[in-house]
Formats: C-alpha cells, structure tokens, sequence
C-alpha cells in the first residue's frame, strides 16, 4: 500500500506533504475528524452546513407539504 | 440591509438534510450564498423534529432519505454558526403574548423564539402577514432583495 511519510513535530504538529494537501483540501484553517482504528488514524475532512448544499438533494418537498405536516403534529400533540 | 443573523422557519432547514424546497425562485447555490454572508442561522429544536416527521414520511418511498438526515443533521447540529432554540421561560413568556394573534401552535412556539434574533424567515403567509409584533417577518424573496443577492 503507498502512502505518504508524516513528520510530527514538538508540540505534535502534523506536516504533511504538498501533494497530499491538495487531494484532499488541507487547506489552512479547515478541521478534520480523526478517528482511530487500531494502530491506524484516518483522517475525515469535517464538513459544514455550507458543504451540505454543495451536495444534491435527494427529493423535493412542496411548502404546501410542509405545512400539511405540521398541522397534524400539531393535532397530534394538542390531541394526546 | 446587512443581515448578520437570521431564524429559519422549518421550510428553510430542510435542505440541509438534503431535501429541497419549491419556493419560488430558490436554489441551494443562492441558498448557499445567503448562509455564507450570515455569522449565525438560528431554528427552533420544533423544526428539526418536524422536519425529521417530514422526511420520515419520504423515506417510506425513498430508502436513502433517513440516513442522509441524520447525516445532515450530525453536520448542522455541529456546526458553529448554526444556534438551535429549545423552548425557555422567555419563549413561554413572548408565547403567551403571542396567544392573542389565533396563530397555530407551532407557528407561535417558532415565533416567539424568533423574537429574541428579531427576524423570521419564512413562506407561511398568516406569519408574514403580521406587523409590529417585534419581530420582523420576511419570504425568500424579501430577503434576497434586501442582501442584495441574485440581482433582485
């Protein structure tokens, strides 16, 4: 399996390489989850709000829907 | 108008759990636009449960639906601009001075939170026909005039 060589540095700074930064947007300031699995630490780019509607919808609702919806939570609630 | 914060009515999280809207003259790129100019989006812990009930429903049909929303909303609860209301003794408070306008249960509990940020965005038309309740009631198309967004 390739991978890269990470140095660590005093204070446990990551440096990564160039090419490794620009596959997967390690752009400065931006956070990632790392999750550790075994002796093996994977690195997930953290993804905000903003990153969610860069992405497709998987359906659309009407306003109408919307509104129909919550008036029988609203039934549902005041009717318990 | 320089618009910094802004409460969202349950119509306008949806498309954050992937699900998008039919207002008039929406998009999730100008969406996105309107978010990144916003320091804070507050909502109501109400919406997100009605807007969960709503995707259940979809996801009877669709099977991706329910697990695209908890990942929507494991992001957007994470995220720090985003503030989610629950209901407090000064939403109780602006509630039942709220009483009086006859407005549907939900719409009054979403309203009476909206009032600590002072505005409301939403398509629900008994809303933003009310005036000079404190806060200030706006559609999507208000809103994109007043950011000065998509030439409107």
């Amino acid at each position: 399996m390739s991978g890269y060589v990470v140095k660590v540095g005093k204070k446990g700074e990551l440096y990564t390489p160039k090419k490794l930064r620009s596959q997967i947007g390690l752009d400065p300031g931006s956070e990632f989850i790392a999750v550790l699995r075994g002796d093996e630490i994977i690195l997930r780019k953290r993804k905000t709000i903003i990153n969610l509607l860069e992405e497709d919808a998987i359906a659309t609702i009407s306003e109408k829907e919307v509104k129909k919806e919550r008036g029988m939570l609203e039934k549902e609630l005041l009717e318990r | 108008m320089k618009l910094r914060e802004l409460y969202l009515d349950t119509t306008y999280i949806m498309p954050f759990f992937y699900l998008d809207i039919d207002v008039k003259g929406f998009s999730r790129s100008v969406y996105k636009e309107v978010i990144e100019l916003l320091e804070r989006i507050h909502v109501s812990e109400i919406s997100i449960i009605e807007a969960k009930a709503k995707s259940l429903k979809i996801g009877r049909k669709r099977s991706k639906v329910n697990e695209k929303f908890n990942e929507g909303l494991s992001v957007f609860s994470a995220d720090e601009k985003v503030v989610i209301h629950g209901y407090r003794s000064k939403d109780d408070k602006k509630f039942n001075e709220f009483l009086p306008l006859g407005l549907c249960f939900f719409d009054a509990v979403i309203l009476a939170q909206s009032s600590t940020v002072g505005n409301l965005l939403t398509e629900d038309s008994r809303l933003l026909r009310l005036e000079d309740i404190g806060v200030k009631i706006i559609n999507w198309d208000t809103l994109l005039r007043e950011m000065g967004i998509g030439n409107k």
